[in-house]
């Protein structure tokens, strides 16, 4: 065998190789392994590259592993590759609208800077496809070529499947989009930039980002493009981009989620500014009022409403409570949103203070959204410093502080008296109402609890007023919706929709239908409470009432799809699990509810079901809706029914066979 | 004062009574398992129950935590209610299938027996949470608490440890409906070892928190009367003559107003740590201190604060 020098120790590990193999085949095996070298390598001379390569890609197992082994190939290449990445020091401060301006003019330099922006996305998506190691990568480049060019960690654009996402951006030129970036391939993407050129599998180009909301427009090119970027799509011609209205996450996968700066040049804190310096806080809740926004946390009530009440409230102290507990099992959205773009959130507060005259504010975040809590963290203490929280804002004489407090992420803390309760840090269990929040909350003082989409949506809404939010969407639920696609889906995605959005489209055009090709069984929206939904309902649209009607809750804004190999009793099981983890224990109903209709889901679920357990669950999850306490219990018996309901075949395939 | 109605009957009720105090006060009976004159409202057992109909809108809601409000239209009844109410009992019957209240609901609700699909444990604390609120509320102890979540909610002693707080007051174990709060007061023992008799006083042991405490003895009849840590507590929380706390309820002398000396001032009144004295109000100028035997645990507190040496 010649063909076997490649090979550390030549003849020594080709035996190992063979001794991999049964007995009876290793005679046939040593002629065949030459056989498929040379069908891969052809006439070509025998590179290590090719024979890596082949091994690799071809080889079938178990002799891959043992020659991967051998090569060294299966250690993981260079994952202990870090950024270098100093603080980022914010100078300069916020006293007037005329600071805003010199900060603004600042942070579009920095978004649009002269010298080469590589903007490397860092959410939790991207990080987990190892976004770092590409930075990393990156930044070795960008020294080995002696370009002048900086990396900056931007958030996510939405486009979790094509992570990690690379965007390349140069006063004067259109920004390049890469997706599901290698670190190998980091060279090639410094190279071609520094020369103004596009690497021939780059995604989308950009020529210019504007923010309809705040008025704000970066240009990235000028007239012609350049012979390069031509045959590339447009983003803004992308269905993926041109088919959502980007209101809240209208920055996310621009800015820096760390630099307050970058916040500004996009039109940050010019809500705030003209709230303070112009509006009375009667204004502002008049503009939250005629917005019809409706609180994006499951349950819908007008956030105008809530916040005429708590500013009504007689006291000498209130709260603004933000709800960014997010128990749901399957979404990760608020984290997303969080790590793109903390600052939309401290203005929404800051300027909900404003409105109802509270001047302590309080983030309660789930604490598993470990990167999330911290970019909240740094940018509270960003605000902090350039004067936009704290006493005195803009020379108003109004003051406001924010804390971020970490929970444990239980799914009963979405309830708003729960998460109160919880943040007194006694036990998570919501409280009897009346009294409301608005009139009794936290430490017994009015309070306002939002989600955290609905805080967001308020520096929009105080900027471009009330009435053009309510243009948008559907005659019962105003605004857009942030959607976290997740499940079977060919591109798990999050992204932004008008409501009154056809959910059957969400699914086909930005989560290109399911991964496995086959067709919708069953979806879910509004994690567990939601139940399933079959695909006949897939013409729903995202809208509060319909989708109640349909049995099932908008929610925080999951979108589970399911294909038809999925067994949706096993899902009901799964969920009724969940809630039976989840449920806090203090009502009877709920607490002892849960467990007995475990045991007969579990039952069912596993082919042992009986049509009088049918009958009782459906019995127990009418009584549980009427008696429990809180929304967790009332609901719990949800996945179960709408399965029963909606997926009659697949329960009864479950039903105990007799002999009759 | 508001008025509504309980169904169908009109009642007038003070203005902040719940719905529960509303319907109790006019003779309708609801059934409640974790509420308490004594306690705030929980909500959490879910027996009381009610549909309230209140600006056209028809809610379920409890009565132990919802107000009464004008015009509102209550049904302790209905179809609904029974409903949500009888799954409460059959769920409780079979976690608890051998304690009587629950026994008792079951036959008033007419189930025989809890629904066989369902496995049958044998617990007999209902998570009322009523012993926990009086031991935290009234007592002011914190020696017990929740633990746990959801189906693994207990009641226990700090980390299942004896309750360091524990006053061994009782209240818990009063409080119990169920009964399961095992407080055992020990007379006088003797512990036989190879070294002689040791003998024991007179203790309390509280099974469930794991405490042990040795009773106090009246001084002047003898008897065991009341735990020491309880009786230490209540010294340094009262206003009373340190010699009180030696003697026990049945040879404490109660206080005795003479009319000829009390002036009518009401220092006696204002110094009182139980509330006991009040001034009698008998029209012109008469005014007498009035003492309320049941309230009175005779500290003699008054005696102290009295010009006029009237009490005795």
């Amino acid at each position: 065998m010649s063909d076997i020098k490649w090979l550390p120790d030549g003849q020594k590990t080709f035996d190992k190789v063979i001794a991999a193999v049964p007995e009876g085949m290793r005679a046939a095996m040593k002629p065949k392994l030459a056989e498929m070298l040379a069908a891969k390598v052809g006439s070509k001379k025998v590179s290590k590259k090719v024979v890596e390569a082949w091994v690799k890609e071809d080889l079938p197992e178990p002799q891959r592993s043992v020659l991967m082994a051998a090569l060294g190939l299966d250690k993981p290449a260079a994952s202990t590759a870090k950024v270098k990445k100093a603080a980022w020091k914010v100078t300069g401060s916020v006293k007037s609208a005329a600071d805003l301006n010199t900060m603004k003019a600042a942070g579009q330099d920095l978004l649009v800077p002269k010298t080469l922006r590589i903007a490397v996305s860092s959410a939790s998506c991207g990080l987990a496809k190892g976004s770092e190691q590409v930075a990393a990568a990156l930044q070795v480049a960008i020294k080995k070529q002696k370009v002048s060019a900086e990396v900056v960690m931007v958030g996510s654009n939405g486009m979790s499947w094509a992570e990690p996402v690379v965007s390349v951006i140069k006063a004067g030129k259109p920004a390049v989009i890469y997706g599901s970036v290698t670190p190998e391939g980091a060279a090639d993407i410094i190279k071609a930039a520094a020369a103004g050129k596009v690497v021939a599998d780059a995604l989308l180009r950009q020529d210019a980002v504007k923010v309809d909301v705040t008025g704000e427009k970066i240009t990235y090119a000028t007239g012609k493009l350049p012979a390069s970027c031509s045959g590339l799509k447009d983003a803004s011609r992308v269905a993926f981009f041109k088919q959502q209205q980007k209101i809240v996450s209208r920055n996310a996968g621009i800015i820096a989620p760390d630099r307050i700066e970058e916040y500004i040049g996009m039109g940050g804190y010019k809500a705030l500014t003209k709230a303070l310096t112009g509006m009375k806080p009667a204004d502002v809740i008049g503009e939250v009022k005629s917005s019809k926004l409706r609180g994006r946390g499951g349950a819908g009530f007008p956030a105008g409403i809530k916040w005429d009440a708590c500013s009504k409230a007689d006291s000498n102290k209130k709260y603004i409570v933000c709800n960014g507990s997010e128990g749901d099992p399957e979404i990760g959205l608020h984290k997303s949103f969080l790590e793109s773009d903390p600052h939309m959130l401290i203005e929404g507060m800051i300027l909900a203070g404003y409105a109802v005259g509270a001047d302590e504010g309080y983030v309660y975040l789930n604490d598993r959204y470990v990167l999330a809590v911290e970019r909240v963290q740094t940018a509270i203490a960003q605000a902090e410093k350039v004067g936009l929280l704290g006493t005195d804002i803009l020379g108003s004489g109004f003051s406001f502080t924010l804390k971020v407090k970490r929970g444990g992420g239980a799914y009963v803390c979405g309830e708003e008296t729960a998460l109160l309760n919880a943040l007194e840090g006694s036990f998570a269990e919501p409280r009897p109402r009346p009294p409301l929040p608005v009139h009794e909350g936290l430490n017994g003082k009015p309070t306002v609890v939002n989600n955290l989409e609905t805080l967001s949506n308020i520096s929009a809404i105080v900027l471009k007023g009330g009435k053009w939010f309510a243009g948008i969407g559907t005659p019962s639920s105003k605004g857009t919706k942030i959607v976290a696609l997740s499940g079977n889906v060919a591109k798990p995605c999050w992204v932004e929709l008008p409501m009154g959005t056809v959910i059957g489209d969400i699914i086909d055009t930005f989560g290109g239908g399911t991964a496995s090709g086959k067709k919708v069984k069953a979806f879910q929206t509004g994690g567990p409470s939601g139940g399933l939904l079959p695909a006949s309902k897939l013409k729903l649209k995202l809208d509060y009432d319909a989708l109640n009607k349909a049995g099932s809750l908008l929610g925080s804004g999951g979108l589970l799809v399911m294909d038809e190999d999925c067994d949706v009793v096993d899902v009901a099981r799964f969920l009724t699990e969940f809630f039976l983890e989840e449920s806090c224990g203090k009502c009877t109903p709920c607490r002892e509810g849960v467990k007995r209709l475990n045991e007969i889901v579990t039952c069912i679920a596993d082919g042992r079901g009986t049509k009088a357990q049918l009958a009782l669950v459906k019995t127990m999850g009418e009584a549980m809706n009427t008696a429990c306490f809180c929304a967790l219990g009332k609901t719990a018996a949800a996945p179960i029914l709408t399965v029963m309901k909606h997926f009659p075949k697949d329960v009864n395939a479950k039903m105990l066979k007799t002999i009759n | 004062m508001l008025k509504l109605k309980i169904n169908g009957k009109n009642i007038k009720v003070k203005a902040g009574a719940t719905v529960l105090e509303a319907a109790r006060a006019n003779g309708i009976d609801i059934p409640t398992l974790c509420s308490n004159d004594a306690l705030k409202s929980y909500g959490a057992c879910r027996m009381c129950i009610v549909e309230i109909e209140q600006n056209k809108r028809t809610t379920i809601e409890a009565s132990c935590t919802f107000p009464a409000a004008d015009g509102m239209s209550v049904n302790t009844k209905s179809e609904r209610v029974i409903a949500g109410r009888k799954l409460v009992v059959e769920l409780l019957l079979s976690r608890c299938p051998n304690v009587k209240v629950v026994q008792d609901l079951a036959r008033e609700y007419g189930i025989a027996e809890s629904s066989t699909e369902w496995e049958k444990d044998n617990e007999y604390c209902i998570l009322c949470g009523l012993c926990v609120r009086a031991c935290n509320e009234v007592v002011g102890a914190g020696a017990i608490q929740f633990a746990g979540r959801g189906a693994d909610k207990i009641v226990d002693s700090p980390f299942h440890q004896s309750a360091e707080d524990c006053i061994a007051c009782g209240s818990c174990a009063y409080v119990c409906p169920t009964g399961i709060i095992k407080k055992n007061d020990l007379e006088v023992s003797a512990a036989c070892s190879p070294d002689g008799a040791e003998q024991e006083g007179p203790k309390r042991e509280i099974l469930n928190w794991q405490v042990e405490y040795e009773l106090k003895i009246c001084t002047k009849c003898g008897n065991p009367f009341a735990p020491v840590p309880h009786l230490t507590k209540l010294e340094k929380e009262l206003n009373c003559l340190p010699q009180f706390f030696n003697l026990c309820p049945s040879c404490r002398e109660y206080i005795v107003v003479d009319k000829d000396k009390c002036l009518g001032c009401g220092s006696c009144m204002e110094n009182c740590p139980v509330g006991a004295l009040e001034l009698d109000d008998q029209g012109g100028y008469e005014k007498y201190a009035k003492v309320y035997e049941i309230n009175c645990m005779g500290c003699h507190t008054c005696e102290r604060y009295c010009p006029a040496g009237a009490l005795s």
